[in-house]
Formats: C-alpha cells, structure tokens, sequence
C-alpha cells in the first residue's frame, strides 16, 4: 500500500454555517436556471453589504448581507408578507418539534 | 445557543433561508433535487477535509490524541477548526471491539465545522430510523462489514454535542505523512457510516 499523491487540501472552510452554503446553493440554482440574473442580483448584494459594516469581514455578516439581497432578487416570486408567514412556520414547526424528530413546517393559508 | 430546551433550535438566519427555500420550493421556482446537487458541491468547500486534518493528527501524534478524546472541542480549535455558536465536540475512537456512528435530525446538528454540510441522505428520515433500530443493517447498506464481536455504538447529537467518529488507521499505513493520511479519510468514515480508504 502506497501513500496517495496529493495530499488533503487544507483551505480555510468557504462557509461557517450550513445555511451560508445553502443561501449560496439558492442563489447558484436561481441564477442558473434564469429565475434571477446574476448581475441583478450582485448589484443588490452589493448595495447590501455597503448598508451593513458586519459584513466587511467576509464572514458570516456577508452572508446575512447575501441573505437580504436574495429575499429582495426573489421579492416579485416570495413577496415580503408570505415570506414573513412562511417564517413564521418554520419557527413554530421548530418550536413544536422535540429533538430527534424531522422540522416540518406547515404551509400558511 | 438554545440552552436546554427539549424541543429543536434554528437560528433565526436558518429560518430566513429555509423559509427562502421552502417558499420558492412550494411556488414551483425551485427543484429541490437540483438543490441538493449543489448543497452537496458546496459540502466540498466547507470541508471533511478539516475532520480529515484532525484524525490524521491523531493518527500521528498520540499526545494530540489524548487531548482530542479528553476536549475535543480544545483540540479541534488547536487546528483552527471550529464552529462559531459554542457546539461542543466529542470525538470518539473506533477500536477492534467498538465501532461508533452518528445519527441525528435536520436541526443542524451535525459537526459541521469538521465535516462541511451533512448529506442528504444523514438528514433523511430513514437513515435517522435506522441507526438507531439496526445500526449494523445500515452499515451493510453503506457497504461496511464489521466482525460480529465488534459493538456497534450510535451516537445521537444535540445541539449542544456533535460527535466526531475517528476511525482505526488502516493497516499499512506506518510511515505515510500527516498529508497522506488526511487523504485517505473520507467524510462517512468520521460519521461512523465507512472507513477510511487507502
């Protein structure tokens, strides 16, 4: 048995919480299947992160800022109020949701 | 953090883009399958490679190891791995008598700071059932075969403890770098669900 090559790669991890990465697979698959357009969406994402000095580092306060420039590139498809609804089911299902079992939201309305 | 509670916890950046997803999803603008394609692409970003880092550590260096089965959470931080909401981490060694694996839900409890994003398939509702009903079963669905005598222990992670399974290093192996040896431990391996691959 030999030691492979190459060895591990050691990179700084790209995101800190998984849903930084699942924001970032959203909008890979929104942009992707032309449901918004990347160059609308950065302008949004920079606005964003000029409004808000927590995201400088790079962090997780640039994907908070991510986070608001996705809700305002998907606002004609999730308008603001069924977002806010949809959250809102989400906390409740994770509020009634003993530990061990599956967070499933039930759908306003 | 949640504290004690007994019922699940999500950050309230976990529920905007969950209710993002679930929303788009509901609406007929976004496939869920394809959005576990890319979830998994990205798992390779956040990175195994950092659990793969501190097993072969402890492979190499026994002091390492005592103080990764003493603190794991110190240990795993003494690489510069970590997460940022005070998760405790267990590591918890594989021998010829005991083999672990990690079970959990879909509130995040997974050691993500060390193993990237959880696949889809350690969240779903059958792999959850199983580790705990027929570990061993399970086991032989991922392609693993352990002699009947080794115990098989599952672990259930909580918000506030995430388990890090550390294989056994693999006959063969004396000699290689620290390099080498992170190469060959793959991401089921420190969940419990396979072993390392030289």
């Amino acid at each position: 048995m030999r030691p492979p090559e190459t060895p591990a790669p050691a990179d700084e991890p790209a995101f800190a919480a998984p849903w930084e990465a699942e924001a970032f697979a959203l909008k890979a698959h929104l942009v992707e299947t032309g449901r918004i357009r990347a160059d609308e969406f950065a302008a949004l994402f920079g606005e964003a992160l000029r409004q808000d000095p927590a995201a400088a580092d790079g962090g997780t306060g640039y994907f908070v800022a991510f986070v608001a420039a996705l809700e305002r590139a998907v606002a004609a498809m999730a308008p603001p109020e069924e977002l806010a609804a949809e959250r809102e089911a989400w906390r409740q299902a994770a509020a009634a949701t003993p530990h061990g079992q599956p967070i499933v939201p039930r759908r306003p309305g | 953090m949640s504290g004690h509670d007994d019922h699940s916890h999500l950050s309230e950046m976990d529920v905007r883009v969950r209710a993002l997803q679930s929303l788009l999803v509901a609406k007929g603008y976004v496939d869920p399958a394809a959005m576990d394609e890319l979830v998994t692409l990205y798992e390779h970003e956040v990175g195994p490679q950092n659990g793969a880092r501190v097993v072969a550590r402890a492979w190499c260096d026994p002091d390492y190891a005592a103080r990764l089965f003493e603190d794991g959470t110190a240990a795993i931080a003494e690489l510069g791995f970590g997460g940022r909401q005070g998760e405790h981490m267990v590591a918890v060694a594989n021998t010829p008598e005991v083999h672990n694996m990690v079970v959990c839900t879909l509130c995040s409890c997974y050691p993500w700071a060390v193993l990237g994003l959880p696949p889809v398939w350690y969240k779903s509702a059958p792999y959850r059932a199983k580790a705990v009903a027929d570990p061993r079963g399970v086991l032989a669905d991922f392609g693993v075969a352990l002699p009947q005598d080794t115990r098989v222990d599952v672990w259930d992670s909580t918000a506030e403890i995430r388990y890090l399974v550390v294989p056994m290093r693999p006959e063969g192996t004396k000699g290689w770098s620290e390099d080498a040896l992170a190469a060959i431990v793959t991401r089921d391996s420190m969940i419990g669900t396979g072993l390392p691959q030289p």
